[in-house]
């Protein structure tokens, strides 16, 4: 317990939030610098998808739900390229569907989220208890 | 002449028996009439007597005029067929005309013959016209019958041959009168069977129209509730991030109203899962997962959950006398019935009262009792109770209003899951008992609901945050 504490702390995660709605990128991206992560926000699939392979970011917040390309087109593209293909993905939406959740797991996505059932500290939370490998690859 | 008189033979009794197995073999309108015109030159063998063409007339009472419906498959009739001058459908003559034998049979209810096709064919066709076909068609005779059907002649059928009017024999006379009968009676069967068909077809079209309308609306629900479940989670997330300090401390003053921003909002995120979950349970695409438990850890771990709640309401919240057993249920499910029996045992009681959870056992199923001794229900409530929006009339005042969706739902999930949700007991200001029921694991009873289950769909249960097997990452 103690050293899980220890490793919240000082374990600071490049983030990045692919969301249209800028109301969410910036709740998001609030929460995750006060917690003291670095965070980067595209407002399209495109941009998003350009930028996670320059930036590499540890974990990829992704929504389902946008125009140009959706999150499941992005979730493919990432996987198809050899520098973001690991990357762990979270999908976030509203609209939840078993026919989309299943889809983001067969997609191999990491977590899937109801953006109105949680708040954003139960989603950081969430989402550092389902990076237990890059996080002890971290600390290491 | 009057074809009634005749008297009719065991031959013509024969004949007509065949005749109408023939004809009411079938009850689709257009077979009928086919069959009609058809089954005295083909299966009489008419033909060889020098029957050429059957036609078949029917009264139109709207139009006030006498249709030709169906004609022999004869090769006379088919060269008749490609002298007309319009389609052989189109040939109607008004109930009203003078000089038609047609139209004389049907007001006088009595067969006649003619060596005139004008008689037949007037005012469709000039005699001229009438004639020449006649003649090209070697048609020397035409017995017209009418169809009489309660006492009203309601069409007639043309016997046309090649022979004269004195080769017809008593025989054919009786057998042709005899027939005008089955028709009566063949034509009346399919008209009533093409009414009911038709009424059929209107009813699968409003059927099918319903259903559409069933998956609109299932539609709207589901587009409806992700357009309102995206301000108001901003909302949640706004508020809570605020409560954390995330955005700087807050003060004390305004400390209440955001968490009380925060209640309203969690209330109305419920609303719309509830109403989400309505439309899944109704449309059968709500999913289960189920998995064995014991039930005295899943009740006690919901009582521990709701047990601050209690104490800050000045509730007792204890179990009674407890049977447990390991039960199949979906845990999130019972979870979410358990939270709403509790909570509304913890909504309708006043401080200083108490909640009692007791667990029995029967022979498949595990019932857990939630008694309180709050506000009661009336028994005239108790009737309406578990249904959608419903809300007890007698609700006091200052209590929280919930959306009267809860125990609808739970009762729908607690029998999709084998067991039932039902009220045990209740009286006005003396409490309420709600018993909930789970089938024990391995009965023949829980075999049974998963096995069901399992059918109807792939076994994913609706949680909001899935942690995704890790192998499916790489």
């Amino acid at each position: 317990m103690q050293e899980s504490c220890w490793f919240d702390i000082v374990w600071i995660m490049k983030v990045l939030i692919i969301e249209d709605d800028q109301f969410y990128a910036k709740i998001y991206r609030k929460k995750f610098e006060v917690e003291g992560h670095q965070v980067e926000s595209c407002p399209d699939g495109e941009e998003g998808f350009e930028t996670a392979k320059k930036f590499l970011p540890d974990v990829i917040l992704l929504d389902i739900m946008m125009p140009k390309m959706d999150g499941f087109e992005v979730l493919d593209k990432l996987r198809a390229e050899p520098h973001t293909a690991q990357i762990p993905v979270v999908m976030m939406t509203n609209l939840s569907t078993e026919e989309d959740k299943a889809k983001a797991q067969q997609k191999g996505a990491t977590l899937y989220i109801v953006k109105s059932d949680l708040t954003p500290s139960q989603v950081t939370t969430a989402i550092k208890a389902a990076l237990p490998e890059s996080k002890s690859a971290k600390a290491a | 002449m009057k074809l009634n008189s005749t008297p009719r033979s065991q031959k013509t009794f024969e004949l007509l028996w065949k005749l109408q197995k023939v004809i009411l073999d079938t009850l689709d309108f257009n077979d009928v009439v086919q069959r009609i015109v058809d089954s005295t030159v083909i299966e009489l063998g008419y033909l060889k007597l020098g029957y050429e063409i059957v036609v078949l007339c029917l009264v139109n009472q709207r139009k006030q005029q006498l249709d030709r419906i169906a004609i022999s498959h004869t090769d006379a009739a088919k060269k008749a067929i490609s002298e007309l001058k319009i389609p052989f459908p189109e040939i109607v003559i008004p109930l009203h005309t003078k000089n038609n034998l047609l139209i004389k049979a049907i007001e006088t209810r009595e067969a006649y013959t003619t060596t005139d096709w004008m008689e037949i064919l007037h005012p469709a066709f000039t005699t001229e016209e009438a004639r020449n076909l006649q003649r090209n068609l070697g048609i020397k005779t035409s017995l017209v019958v009418p169809i009489i059907s309660s006492d009203q002649a309601i069409g007639t059928i043309i016997f046309s041959m090649s022979k004269p009017k004195e080769q017809i024999s008593a025989d054919e006379f009786d057998l042709l009168n005899g027939f005008s009968d089955v028709v009566s009676l063949a034509v009346q069967n399919a008209t009533i069977h093409t009414k009911l068909q038709a009424t059929s077809d209107k009813l699968q079209l409003a059927n099918e129209k319903l259903h559409q309308l069933d998956s609109l609306k299932d539609e709207f629900v589901s587009i409806a509730s992700h357009e309102l479940r995206t301000p108001m989670g901003a909302i949640k997330s706004l508020v809570s991030m605020i409560l954390e300090g995330d955005y700087g401390p807050i003060s004390d003053s305004l400390r209440e109203p955001l968490q009380d921003i925060n209640v309203s909002v969690d209330r109305l995120v419920n609303l719309v899962n509830n109403m989400l979950n309505i439309s899944r349970i109704e449309q059968g695409r709500m999913k289960f997962s189920f998995m064995d438990f014991d039930a005295l850890a899943l009740v006690e771990q919901v009582i521990n959950s709701l047990e601050p709640l209690a104490k800050a309401r000045g509730i007792s919240l204890t179990f009674g006398q407890v049977e447990t057993d390991s039960i199949q249920v979906d845990q999130d499910k019972l979870v979410q019935i358990l939270d709403n029996l509790v909570g509304n045992a913890l909504k309708f009681t006043d401080a200083g009262g108490a909640i009692t959870v007791v667990m029995s056992k029967d022979v498949d199923k595990i019932s857990v009792h939630v008694s309180d001794t709050g506000a009661g229900i009336s028994e005239a409530d108790q009737r309406t109770l578990f249904g959608k929006f419903k809300q007890i009339s007698s609700q006091q005042k200052g209590k929280p209003a919930g959306s009267g969706l809860g125990l609808y739902i739970s009762r729908e999930l607690a029998r999709k899951m084998g067991g039932d949700l039902w009220i045990e007991q209740s009286e006005p200001n003396k409490g309420s008992t709600f018993t909930v029921s789970f089938p024990i694991s391995g009965t023949a009873l829980a075999k049974q609901v998963k096995a069901a289950i399992d059918a109807e769909s792939n076994p994913n249960s609706t949680i909001t945050i899935t942690q995704l097997p890790a192998e499916s990452a790489k």
